[in-house]
């Protein structure tokens, strides 16, 4: 176990080249107050309301209505949410929907005099939704469609959507819960090559149209669970997610791939209680859950459940976050 | 490197409020200063406040200082879509600043400025051209428009080139320059290029596509020389050192109106590859020109003297001088004007060269040591705001501003939305404690990566390290296209 900690706390230094534009970089932030705390390696983890985003194969797995809402504050006055909501459709079909936001707030817009002409506030947004298959009781795949947008509030630049795009997903998870493995294939286009283009455009102030095309990076995100001495209600999840992004503009090429590693622990030292810490090229996240609904600890019947979610992240370039805040619960 | 690399050091940037910077300017000097009037038509008259050449301010004819480019707006229509408006700074032989403007796309002239240096006074002159008499008091300008000032101070042009005509508007009375252009045009000088007026003769001097004109009466005759009578004459600059005349293939040094002309001596495939676009005169007799590319892609300084190209320093081989000479511009500046401001209240004279987008570079010492001199606002002390200027990264370069309260070096660089980094401008690099320090050329992001490619449209992060302390400003990059030449 030492060695499998050591090495979830190891990252593949990423080889950034192209990013994908901000569609590409909205994707990798992820969202969720307990994805976060995480360090994103979400894609093995039990079902959860954002199963739409993190894996939609997970879909099925569940029995009612998962509901999540998270809201976060990073430095730079950057602020961002999750939004998402699953069910299951009888034994094997499954349902979801996501929306991840971000935006920066108050950014000051200065023209090449130095004076101040605006106060810009960009948004992007990406929304998916997605259908769950089960096709073995352990087993199941997924499918999510997603679209992205943004404005990014500039007096004469028109706002920007990305195509739509696909995402597949497999899910598999061990007889005794012990273990799980998660596959995710994000950003296949829907053209006859399977890229998901994007081109941009805007209007200068000189009333100059701009363009810029590019690949949407696809990424491969492969991510195991394993549980370690579970006992009634007390278990260590260890979680990893090794992530490839393909910037090559064709689908079968590697060429310019970039990998990177998540990592993340999970510790339910009571059945009402929830510590995580995750890892992601050299930013760090903690937290922790406590469940509010049913409200005696020690109960663990009822039908309802509802969590508080808490995580703080340290980015490597940009210093600490301590406001992420999120609410999770089962209907 | 023809110049001596660690003259370039000694550019140091000086921050003044309220010089517009952003767009084309047009320079003019009189004893009192320099004048400076961008394409939006804001004016502002930059002077040395203080004994060394390290204090310049910017201030408005009526002795009121500036606070921003924006605060004395002269006309501001030009910022309608489909403006041709053309900056015009220029002196008359009474050192008054002139200034005025002309909308080409419809030929509707609008002149706006008239100033008396001694007193300050300055008066906009109406729209229409009124009470004009005979007497030719302003020389011809970096738009090329000869302006012509009457008793009364009042404005209006003598010849338009880029028109495609000469006109004087002679009493005209109220009548419009668009009719005016209409009734006076004359045939066999149509599309004029440029006009001087000799000091020496007095002579009008008029380059058109079909020769070069002077004259000193109301009649112009053509040269007389095969090359200049025939042919597209591109441009014409008179002044104590003689008169240049650019013709398609051939930069030409007459010594008198009436002389031969000569081709210039030494690497005359850079007056081939570029138009002239300005000439400042010294009192020896050189001749400052700017020089740029005919799609504005590269653009110079060369210094002629007596019909040859000279060298800024003995031993070098006499070229272009640019950025790689001490130029305090990035290598991608557009050059729009120069000027010499004469020597007055003792301080010496100075060579002011007008950039777009870059401020103003400054020389006393014949191009020895530049001083550059841009609109900056001073930052909080200490490195704990940066901003980028402007914002909106559409075309060029950025300029990152920040402050330092201590001598330090600086790390800068950008980042994507997931704190990916995407460019490292600088790295360990010196820069002086100052309430706005940068590197003019340096501390600059295209819009590129380090892999040399251009970054997608969106919003970008900008992080100024200096030692413990680190800050952080935010960019656009709006830039089309995908390739980046660096």
């Amino acid at each position: 176990m030492r060695s499998l900690i050591l090495l979830s706390l190891l990252a593949i230094p990423a080889l950034a080249d192209d990013l994908g534009g901000t569609p590409g970089w909205v994707g990798r932030l992820g969202g969720g107050t307990r994805e976060f705390a995480l360090g994103n390696a979400a894609g093995a983890l039990e079902p959860t309301a954002l199963d739409a985003w993190w894996n939609p194969a997970r879909l099925p797995l569940r029995n009612g209505w998962d509901l999540s809402l998270s809201a976060e504050q990073r430095p730079l006055d950057r602020q961002g949410g999750a939004v998402g909501v699953a069910t299951n459709i009888g034994a094997r079909l499954g349902v979801g929907m996501s929306i991840l936001y971000r935006r920066d707030a108050d950014v000051p817009v200065y023209d090449a005099d130095e004076t101040l002409t605006q106060t810009s506030t960009p948004y992007f947004m990406q929304a998916q939704v997605a259908l769950g298959l089960r096709i073995t009781r352990t087993q199941s795949v997924g499918l999510s469609f997603g679209v992205y947008s943004e404005d990014l509030d500039l007096d004469g630049v028109q706002s920007y959507r990305a195509p739509a795009r696909i995402d597949l997903s497999w899910y598999k998870r061990g007889q005794d819960t012990a273990w799980a493995l998660g596959a995710v294939l994000r950003n296949i286009g829907l053209a006859s090559d399977l890229l998901a283009r994007e081109d941009r455009s805007g209007v200068s102030t000189d009333n100059i149209a701009t363009v810029n095309e590019g690949v949407i990076p696809r990424t491969l995100e492969l991510s195991g669970r394993y549980r370690v001495h579970p006992t009634q209600g007390q278990f260590l999840d260890l979680l990893l997610t090794p992530v490839f992004h393909l910037p090559a503009p064709e689908f079968a090429s590697f060429d310019g791939a970039e990998a990177g590693l998540r990592s993340g622990l999970e510790y339910a030292p009571h059945e009402a209680w929830r510590l995580r810490a995750g890892y992601e090229q050299g930013s760090w996240g903690v937290g922790g859950s406590a469940r509010i609904l049913p409200w005696q600890v020690d109960s663990t019947s009822g039908s309802r459940t509802l969590w508080i979610d808490y995580a703080a992240m340290i980015e490597r370039e940009t210093g600490a976050s301590l406001l992420t805040v999120g609410l999770r619960g089962n209907l | 490197m023809k110049f001596p690399a660690f003259l370039a050091l000694l550019a140091v940037p000086l921050w003044a409020q309220g010089l517009p910077r952003n767009i084309e300017m047009s320079l003019a000097s009189d004893a009192s200063g320099l004048w400076v009037v961008n394409s939006e038509g804001q004016i502002t008259r930059v002077k040395n406040a203080g004994a060394s050449q390290s204090n310049f301010t910017t201030w408005e004819p009526g002795g009121r200082t500036v606070n921003s480019a924006a605060d004395y707006p002269i006309w501001r229509g030009a910022s309608h879509q489909g403006r041709m408006l053309f900056p015009v700074a220029t002196t008359d032989s009474k050192g008054r600043g002139l200034l005025g403007g002309f909308w080409k796309h419809d030929s509707t002239g609008v002149g706006r400025i008239l100033t008396n240096a001694a007193t300050g006074t300055l008066r906009p002159v109406p729209d229409q051209w009124v009470n004009v008499n005979d007497t030719l008091l302003a020389s011809a300008d970096s738009s090329q428009i000869l302006w012509q000032l009457d008793k009364e101070d009042s404005l209006s042009a003598l010849g338009l080139a880029n028109t495609g005509s000469l006109v004087t508007l002679a009493r005209c009375g109220a009548c419009s320059l668009a009719d005016a252009v209409k009734a006076r045009a004359t045939d066999s000088l149509r599309f004029i290029q440029g006009i001087s007026r000799d000091p020496v003769s007095k002579s009008l001097l008029v380059a058109t596509t079909t020769g070069l004109w002077s004259g000193t009466g109301p009649t112009l005759t053509k040269s007389s020389h095969p090359s200049l009578s025939k042919g597209n004459v591109l441009g014409v600059w008179a002044g104590p050192g003689g008169i240049y005349a650019q013709t398609d293939s051939t930069l030409w040094h007459l010594d008198s109106v009436n002389g031969t002309p000569r081709k210039i001596a030494g690497d005359s495939a850079l007056v081939v590859d570029h138009r002239i676009s300005a000439v400042a005169w010294t009192a020896d007799s050189t001749a400052w020109v700017l020089l740029r590319t005919a799609n504005y892609g590269l653009s110079g300084v060369l210094r002629l003297k007596h019909g040859r190209v000279v060298s800024l320093s003995k031993g070098t081989t006499p070229t272009l001088i640019d950025a790689e000479d001490g130029l305090p511009f990035s290598k991608e500046v557009n050059l729009s004007d120069i000027t010499l401001e004469p020597a007055h209240d003792g301080e010496p004279s100075r060579l002011w060269i007008g950039s777009r987008g870059e401020g103003l570079a400054m020389t006393s010492d014949a191009g020895g040591k530049w001083t550059l001199v841009s609109h900056k606002a001073a930052l909080r002390t200490g490195l704990k705001e940066v901003r980028i200027i402007p914002t909106r990264l559409e075309s060029g370069a950025s300029l990152v501003g920040y402050s330092l309260a201590t001598d330090g070096n600086v790390d800068i660089e950008i980042f994507n939305g997931a704190m990916e980094p995407v460019r490292t401008l600088v790295k360990g690099e010196f820069r002086p404690a100052s309430l706005r320090s940068e590197d003019p050329i340096k501390d600059r992001w295209d819009g590129c990566t380090d892999q040399g490619k251009l970054a997608t449209i969106g919003l970008y992060y900008v992080r100024v390290k200096s030692g413990s302390q680190v800050a952080w400003g935010k960019v656009f990059q709006l830039k089309g296209g995908s390739s980046c030449a660096r």
